[in-house]
């Protein structure tokens, strides 16, 4: 299918039957009166005190410890953006739809009119005792930063942002690994991260929580290394200052040596050159989507030895 | 929790991979090294790994309103929950990816074929060869704004270039040799080789295409025949049947005979039972059969069905004793194991409900797919021939763009066997 005829496709998928990917189904059986009278009034009211005499019932009585709000302003979609709520709305329903058939997870979307950080706040804040859990999604950095922050600390449920956390999971579990393989120790490795955007940073702090030592890890923003002489670094990219090298020292130059590359950034911005300058059996997580920092096959090449993972599904290791 | 989400992560790479998982990736001996470092998405321990993990990290580190008490109780209920998930169809699509077949669909005008051919050829499940009017082929795919790249489409009814006519000739000459002491004259094999379904049936048998699909057909029996002549059974097979797969809420049910065989004997049931049962290992799932019918270990004595399907039974269990496969019973307490437990719990498949169904005869198995399919809106995919020397399968009228994609895909992965 060409580019075209995928997106006829996929508007007629939208489109047809009814119109979006979820609805909701009741659990409990609704054949008769009886039923019904149980469901909801008078019968309801024997939960709904229940709850009230210790709101942990909630639990016990209601969906909500298997609901999940997927939260967006619809400010980073994809790679399309600041697009609107609306528009977010598709990635949405998709991710409730992610949760429902790999977790049987129930969701229920829901899009934000504003891009007001506290008003995003507390937004979500009056909507805790609905939900079991809070699940944020394509929300612009360095807001993004803030809301899940404050979220964390004032809900009583879990919030998680998904575009942070998601690779810095795997891709975690997966350096961990290749560094057994090649016999390295996480507190001792030179680690590069080409890109500094929430899945970076979030990436960052993650092998830092696990042993990586925060001077052994270069990050690197679309104007160089993330150094303290710099004038221009918003958001939370201070948070991974290094200053043991050069403000000028390129990507190729601290390449040279450097144990392991996190490619965060965009395509084939690494060569053959820069990558048979690194270690002994360098570990290479070229995560650009769709196009990897450098293909699998340059980077075996160059470096038969390297361990090498992609976010792609046709090569090994996908991210 | 996150730490303990990335140390599951980390461990599970470690173990050792199930079936499944090496089958999704053509057969690969996949173990932890340089390219294995994390799971596969296709794991089904990932979802009874990494949440019990953390879970636990959420008690140890005090975040968590209600601990787990039963951890056993818990993993059973992630368990379930992958039920949700046609894992089956995945474990094919990218099995069939790994090498890449040519598929020939017999009768490609139709939009739903079309539309399948670009999907497998899109998703590289298969190379599509299409049969049918150029011009109205042509036009169709013009119409549905489809493009099909570097796939050819032969009209066995016009024969034009040397080439073309050359290959009518070689396909002729074959058809003519195998029917030859049937009755066909030379020239009845040329005019039936200007049938799409013969055409497409000697493509396959010479090798000119890995496997065939052939047209919507609501004479199913009648359309197999070109097929079942052309390339014939396994010379092991006593009869040839067709399987259909309901994707139920808790995984596949494997149905037969869903479409071939009028009548049955006891023999003849065995020997579909032995098809599907090595059909079912082929997809890596250890089949639990049932002989399902209304009686349930003689008690019924004397009806037909219930006798058919004990003398079955008793056959099975003596060309093998160590399969699990019991019967007769009634479908209900073959997937409900507490039921059949309780009632009667010297049966073999008291551990955990049968996934394959072996119906007494056609009306019942046939009867039987198509409610699961209308009434419980369950996915079907089928059917699926088993016991031709290659891979053919005819399609249903009414077959949707998935379940064409679905068979395609299966198609290719016998193909890849042979």
């Amino acid at each position: 299918m060409d580019k075209k005829s995928l997106n006829e496709e996929a508007l007629i998928y939208h489109a047809e039957g009814r119109p979006g990917k979820i609805e909701v189904i009741p659990t409990k059986a609704t054949g008769n009166q009886r039923d019904l009278s149980l469901a909801y009034s008078p019968g309801v009211a024997a939960p709904c005190l229940e709850i009230h005499k210790d709101v942990n019932n909630v639990y016990k009585y209601t969906a909500k410890g298997n609901l999940v709000a997927v939260i967006s302003n619809g400010t980073a979609v994809l790679g399309l953006g600041d697009i609107g709520p609306e528009a977010g709305k598709p990635v949405m329903e998709g991710k409730g739809l992610l949760f429902k058939i790999y977790a049987d997870i129930d969701c229920f979307d829901l899009e934000l009119n504003t891009k007001d950080v506290d008003e995003f706040i507390r937004t979500v804040k009056i909507l805790e005792p609905t939900f079991g859990g809070i699940n944020l999604e394509d929300i612009s950095a360095p807001a993004c930063f803030e809301i899940e922050e404050r979220l964390k600390k004032e809900l009583n449920i879990p919030v998680m942002h998904d575009d942070q956390h998601g690779t810095a999971i795997i891709s975690a579990a997966a350096l961990l690994n290749a560094l057994e393989l090649v016999d390295k120790k996480i507190d001792e490795v030179r680690i590069v991260v080409s890109g500094a955007g929430a899945a970076a940073i979030s990436c960052s702090r993650l092998y830092v929580s696990l042993g990586a030592k925060s001077e052994n890890i270069f990050m690197y923003d679309s104007k160089g290394l993330i150094h303290g002489d710099r004038t221009n670094l918003n958001g939370k990219k201070p948070e991974f200052i290094n200053n043991t090298m050069p403000k000028e020292t390129t990507l190729g130059q601290i390449l040279d040596g450097a144990d392991v590359f996190i490619g965060l950034s965009k395509g084939n911005i690494l060569d053959e050159e820069m990558v048979s300058k690194m270690a002994s059996e360098p570990i290479i997580f070229a995560m650009a989507n769709p196009t990897p920092e450098i293909s699998y096959e340059k980077a075996k090449a160059a470096r038969p030895d390297c361990i090498m993972a992609t976010g792609r599904s046709d090569y090994p290791n996908q991210d | 929790m996150k730490c303990g989400a990335v140390y599951a992560l980390a461990e599970l790479a470690k173990k050792p991979v199930p079936d499944m998982v090496n089958m999704a990736y053509n057969n690969a001996n996949l173990k932890f090294g340089k390219d294995y470092i994390i799971p596969k998405p296709v794991d089904p321990r990932l979802i009874t790994t990494v949440a019990p993990a953390v879970a636990k990290a959420a008690m140890d580190s005090g975040v968590a309103l209600h601990p787990i008490q039963d951890w056993d109780a818990y993993e059973t209920e992630l368990s379930k929950r992958l039920g949700n998930d046609n894992t089956l169809s995945k474990v094919i699509e990218t099995k069939a990816r790994q090498d890449i077949k040519q598929v020939v669909f017999a009768d490609a005008e139709d939009i739903a074929v079309l539309k399948a051919a670009s999907v497998v050829l899109e998703e590289k499940i298969a190379h599509p060869i299409l049969l049918g009017n150029r011009k109205v082929v042509e036009q169709m795919l013009l119409e549905q704004n489809i493009t099909l790249p570097n796939v050819r489409i032969i009209d066995p009814k016009v024969a034009e270039t040397e080439a073309e006519k050359a290959t009518m000739e070689r396909y002729s000459h074959h058809y003519y040799d195998k029917r030859k002491r049937k009755g066909v004259s030379k020239q009845e094999a040329r005019n039936t080789m200007r049938s799409r379904s013969y055409y497409a049936s000697v493509m396959v048998d010479l090798g000119d295409a890995d496997a065939m699909i052939g047209g919507m057909t609501n004479k199913y029996p009648a359309t197999v025949r070109p097929a079942l002549q052309v390339v014939g059974a396994r010379p092991e097979v006593r009869k040839v049947a067709s399987m259909h797969i309901v994707m139920t809420k808790s995984g596949p049910l494997f149905f037969a005979d869903t479409t071939i065989n009028h009548h049955l004997d006891a023999e003849d049931i065995a020997s579909i039972t032995e098809l599907v049962a090595n059909q079912v290992r082929g997809f890596n799932i250890e089949p639990r059969i049932a002989l399902v019918t209304y009686s349930n270990f003689g008690s019924v004595p004397t009806g037909d069905s219930a006798m058919l399907m004990r003398e079955a039974t008793k056959i099975l269990h003596d060309r093998h004793p160590d399969w699990i496969v019991d019967g007769e019973m009634q479908a209900h307490l073959a997937i409900n194991e507490k039921e059949l437990k309780q009632q009667y719990p010297f049966s073999k498949l008291v551990d955990k409900p049968a996934n394959v169904l072996i119906f007494p005869n056609l009306s019942s198995a046939n009867i039987a797919y198509n409610l699961m399919q209308t009434a419980g809106e369950m996915d079907v995919i089928g059917p699926v021939l088993l016991g031709l020397k290659k891979p053919i399968h005819i399609l249903q009228l009414g077959s949707t763009v998935r379940q064409i994609v679905d068979m395609v895909g299966i198609a290719a992965i016998h193909a890849q066997e042979l």
